[in-house]
């Protein structure tokens, strides 16, 4: 049974050390290169760089000569419906659209406004465009929008119907509607609006001036008045909440600070004031 | 074997009846006070801890401080029980079950003062396990409680086993009493690293959320604890017939000593850590040691208890010193009252202070506060004097089984 | 010998029957402070007195013993403070958690929450609880050490502040559940931590635990004014709470519950607090988590608040 020993038998074990740190070395090289490969990312990212020219060059580059002009043809004329229905097509599905909003209620504004309908004394006929002090009526009006950029009509008022509101393109805009006028400028809180991180769903108190200032007026027993966070969202319109002529909030008188247990006395105020940064910095910085 | 326990209950009971004019006019005292602190409890029980000086900002107070003082106090036991039973030192061996007495009142004390802390105190049965829902092992309150108690049952379990045995005029038997001996002694340093973790499991108060507060609620045990065993022996040397081999009050002087100084080295560890790069983190231990923003209430509290215990770490560590008794004594002294300023007071205010939003309301104990305290230290003195009385008397042979071979003797005055 | 033994057992006897009486007295007198206790608050009414000391655990009680411990609490409740309110006990609701978000770039500071919440939550008005704390702090920081919680000044918001109010986050992992040794508070399916006012021994280990300072104790009984007491309560929010234990918001649980609003959110004046379910994609509250820049207040502390501050 002893016959010539077999060939990795025979190998001495200097041998096997030597193979054993070949094969270890093959694998750490192979370890290296896979991290060495680009990584999925850098793979995706075409060569942008070539692309990605700066677009001055382009401005200095006339027009592509020898293209025939075409006929100046008169475009079709579209309806004002074909047209918000064309608007509404192109811009559907782009990113987080007003479209894309849980839907609403919003709470009617009209019914809440002393002066409405405006016909009441307003004749559409005769619109007064001047830009001055409104002394006759409307006395109690305080305009603090727009920063001088704009007058009553066309701005947000309709000329042609006073019981309207009218949007940029001079579309009338309902005063139940009026967001769609105010997002016209303030278009990043409309969205925040329509999806919730700006407004308050209607509740106890709709409109922000009427909540009481004590707490005992505070308690709502009447349990319907509460507005509900589930359900479908009943929303105040901006109006509700801002003054549409003077839309910021003015101070208020904050109630009364908190009290600690009774039987202790309060801790004297300490209105300890830090420095800012950059008016205790002694340090001086050297310009070269 | 009932009827011995009969005898040697009623006798050690009939015992506590018998003393001199010193004894009961001490009693007397106690008595006082624990009645005093009991009618302020009584009004603190009836019209709520609206009588306390605490508040939403600072919950905690001066019982809760009191608590882990005492809780520290306990565990000190464990160093007259490990040179006693695991080193058989006998001279220690004699007077370790004073130690276990005073264990036993000083565990007591701590869950009076946590019990007199509770808002609701009719309520305590929810704490019951099965009964009521004991919120273990995830609360530490609840581990507090746990551990506490079975401190208690072992330190009373162990000496009663070796008291009865010496009441019988027998050796206990070692194989019976050593295993438990041993659980109690990693017992006694599990009570008061679960206290310190009741602190420092508080993500929110920075103050507390230190991994050095368990080292440091040990080494300010091993100081307090042993130095308060010192006194209360030299006392008891004093109005007894009870003697102490001064080999004893040296070994508990040198544990003192040690503990003191690992003491004020995690201070320090401490107070470098806090005021090195100054974080917001540190706004407690600022309040603590300089005073933060006007408030300074505990300022002069904690430096005087700075200052005692390195006075009582200077006299104890030069050994010509240490050696003198009465300054010994006195070090003993220092290092108890400061030891109690910094961990009782020096501890879970400044843990409180200012609030997680920033508020800064100080405290003060109302009187009430102090009369009950002052009642439940004179309940366990108490507590400390009847054990040790019994305990005295069996080891002096002064208190035996009259149906043993002995008989009883006509016990002297103690 | 038995002569020794018998004066002994005598002398025993009499200074045991000493002790025992004095004991007694001592006992007695905390027991008569007790029950006068009881008595101011529940005006000689014994059974209900035994009956709320047998009271077993919220999670434990039967829905006949639920009903009874509610019969209770609206008794005392009659006695106290002259108000006929109804406890409810309605559970948490179906594929709901609840959420809250406060934009900061709205808060003024007007502090109308705080009194909605108060009145809302019977709160006792002479023991100072208010559950949400409006801090003002300076434009350049979000530093809580220097901020003011007590200002009172004629108009806000100040020039150079800013406001952010604080209550219970409602953390999805709450260290005060951890804390409390007999499981007096935890937290419920729809995410709102609770307390049961009835279990609860008042030891205030959950206030130490809280990194928000936003649990409260009732330091004495508190009082409530008759027209003033709110009758639709729920057992685990705001029906009228015992002396000597801990409260907090609980998400205004009596009126979420109902689907219902909580009252800070109803009561600002700027429309700085939404309120909805986390598991609604559609919810204003995770539009906003989505779109806009959200903080939570020591989220190092991975307590994970189910309250989120926000940024127009």
């Amino acid at each position: 049974m002893s016959g010539p020993k077999a060939l990795w038998l025979r190998v001495p074990r200097r041998g096997w050390l030597v193979v054993g740190a070949l094969a270890m070395a093959i694998v750490g090289v192979g370890i290296a290169l896979r991290f060495d490969r680009p990584s999925a990312a850098e793979e995706a990212r075409p060569a942008a760089a070539d692309e990605a020219k700066p677009a001055v060059a382009d401005e200095a580059e006339p027009p592509a000569p020898d293209e025939p002009k075409p006929a100046a043809a008169a475009p079709k004329r579209q309806t004002p419906a074909e047209a918000d229905a064309a608007l509404e097509a192109l811009f559907k599905g782009r990113g987080r659209s007003l479209a894309d909003a849980p839907k609403f209620v919003v709470l009617p504004r009209k019914d809440s406004l002393a002066k409405y309908p405006c016909t009441k004394c307003h004749d559409n006929s005769f619109v007064d465009r001047r830009v001055r002090p409104l002394v006759e009526e409307h006395r109690d009006l305080v305009f603090e929008h727009g920063g001088g950029r704009f007058w009553c009509y066309e701005s947000c008022h309709s000329e042609r119907n006073i019981d309207s509101l009218v949007s940029l393109r001079g579309r009338p805009v309902d005063y139940d509607e009026s967001y769609k006028v105010c997002g016209q400028c303030h278009s990043q809180r409309e969205k925040d609006w329509h999806f919730g991180g700006h407004g308050k769903r209607a509740g106890a108190w709709n409109v922000a001036s009427d909540i009481p200032l004590t707490a005992a007026e505070l308690l709502v027993t009447e349990r319907e008045r509460i507005g509900t966070w589930r359900d479908e969202r009943t929303r105040l319109n901006c109006t509700g909440c801002h003054d549409a002529h003077s839309p910021s909030f003015k101070p208020m008188k904050p109630s009364a600070p908190p009290s600690v247990r009774p039987g202790i006395a309060p801790a004297s105020p300490t209105r300890h004031v830090e420095p800012k940064v950059w008016e205790h910095n002694r340090i001086e910085r050297k310009v070269r | 074997m009932t009827a011995t326990l009969a005898r040697f209950v009623l006798g050690g009971s009939g015992l506590l009846f018998r003393g001199g004019r010193l004894y009961w006019s001490w009693i007397a005292v106690l008595w006082v006070a624990i009645l005093v602190g009991g009618a302020f409890y009584a009004r603190q029980v009836t019209e709520g801890l609206i009588v306390t000086g605490m508040t939403d900002q600072v919950s905690w107070g001066a019982y809760i401080a009191n608590f882990t003082y005492l809780v520290g106090v306990a565990a000190a036991a464990v160093m007259l029980v490990i040179p006693a039973y695991v080193f058989h030192r006998d001279d220690i061996k004699h007077v370790v079950l004073i130690g276990e007495g005073a264990a036993v009142a000083a565990v007591i004390m701590a869950m009076l003062f946590v019990v007199v802390d509770l808002g609701r105190p009719d309520r305590l049965w929810h704490m019951i396990p099965l009964l009521g829902r004991f919120n273990f092992p995830s609360s530490l309150l609840a581990w507090d409680v746990f551990v506490l108690n079975g401190y208690l049952l072992l330190n009373l379990a162990i000496p009663f086993y070796i008291l009865f045995a010496h009441y019988r005029g027998r050796e206990p038997r070692e194989r019976t009493y050593f295993p438990w001996v041993l659980v109690s002694i990693a017992w006694a340093i599990s009570i008061h690293t679960v206290t310190a973790f009741l602190f420092s499991a508080n993500a929110g108060r920075p103050f507390w959320h230190t991994a050095v507060l368990g080292p440091r609620f040990l080494a300010s045990a091993f100081a307090s604890g042993p130095a308060l065993i010192l006194l209360s022996l030299q006392v008891i040397e004093r109005v007894t017939p009870f003697r102490v081999r001064s080999a004893v009050i040296d070994f508990l002087a040198l544990v003192v000593t040690v503990a003191l100084q690992i003491n004020l080295f995690l201070v320090g560890v401490e107070m470098f850590t806090e005021f090195y790069a100054a974080t917001e983190e540190n706004h407690a231990a600022t309040y603590l040691y300089f005073g933060l923003h006007g408030a300074w209430r505990l300022v002069p509290w904690i430096w005087t208890a700075i200052a005692l215990n390195v006075v009582a770490v200077t006299v104890l560590t030069i050994h010509p010193l240490r050696r003198r008794r009465w300054l010994l004594n006195g070090a003993c002294a220092l290092a108890i009252v400061g030891v109690w300023i910094e961990k009782g007071m020096g501890l879970i205010i400044p843990g409180f202070v200012p609030t997680p939003l920033g508020e800064i309301l100080e405290y003060a104990p109302t009187s009430g506060e102090l009369f009950v305290s002052l009642g439940i230290w004179a309940v366990g003195a108490l507590v400390f004097t009847l054990l040790t009385k019994v305990a005295i008397a069996v080891e002096l042979g002064q208190l035996r089984d009259p149906g043993a071979a002995g008989g009883v003797r006509e016990g002297t005055r103690s | 010998m038995a002569e020794s033994q018998g004066l002994s057992r005598r002398s025993v006897l009499t200074k045991g029957g000493l002790v025992a009486a004095v004991a007694a007295l001592g006992g007695a007198g905390v027991a008569v402070a007790q029950a006068e206790k009881i008595a101011q608050g529940d005006a000689g009414v014994v059974s209900d007195a035994f009956g709320s000391f047998f009271q077993r655990h919220y999670k434990k009680m039967s829905s006949d013993e639920i009903l009874a411990a509610i019969a209770r609490i609206e008794r005392r409740a009659k006695r106290r403070h002259g108000a006929d309110i109804d406890v409810g006990n309605e559970p948490p609701l179906d594929g709901v958690v609840f959420g809250y978000a406060i934009n900061i770039s709205k808060c003024k500071g007007t502090r109308r929450c705080v009194d909605a919440c108060v009145a809302e939550n019977n709160i006792g008005r002479d023991s100072g609880i208010q559950y949400i704390r409006v801090l003002e702090l300076d434009q350049g920081g979000l530093d809580l050490d220097r901020s003011d919680h007590y200002y009172d000044v004629d108009a806000v918001p100040q020039a150079g502040k800013y406001y952010l109010p604080v209550q219970c986050m409602q953390c999805d992992n709450p260290p005060c559940v951890r804390a409390c040794p007999v499981e007096a508070t935890w937290m419920e399916r729809d995410g709102i931590v609770v307390v049961d006012y009835d279990w609860c021994i008042g030891c205030r280990y959950c206030q130490t635990a809280c990194p928000y300072w936003a649990r409260h104790f009732n330091w004495a009984n508190p009082s409530l004014p008759a027209g003033e007491v709110n009758p639709d309560t729920h057992y685990l929010g705001n029906r009228p709470r015992p002396n000597g234990v801990v409260e907090k918001c609980t998400f205004c649980i009596q009126r979420s519950r109902k689907g219902l609003q909580p009252a800070c959110v109803e009561a600002c004046p700027t429309g700085a607090r939404i309120f909805g379910n986390l598991l609604d994609p559609d919810s204003e509250l995770r539009s906003i988590l989505a779109t806009k820049t959200v903080f939570r207040l020591k989220e190092d502390l991975k307590t994970e608040p189910k309250f989120w501050y926000y940024t127009d």
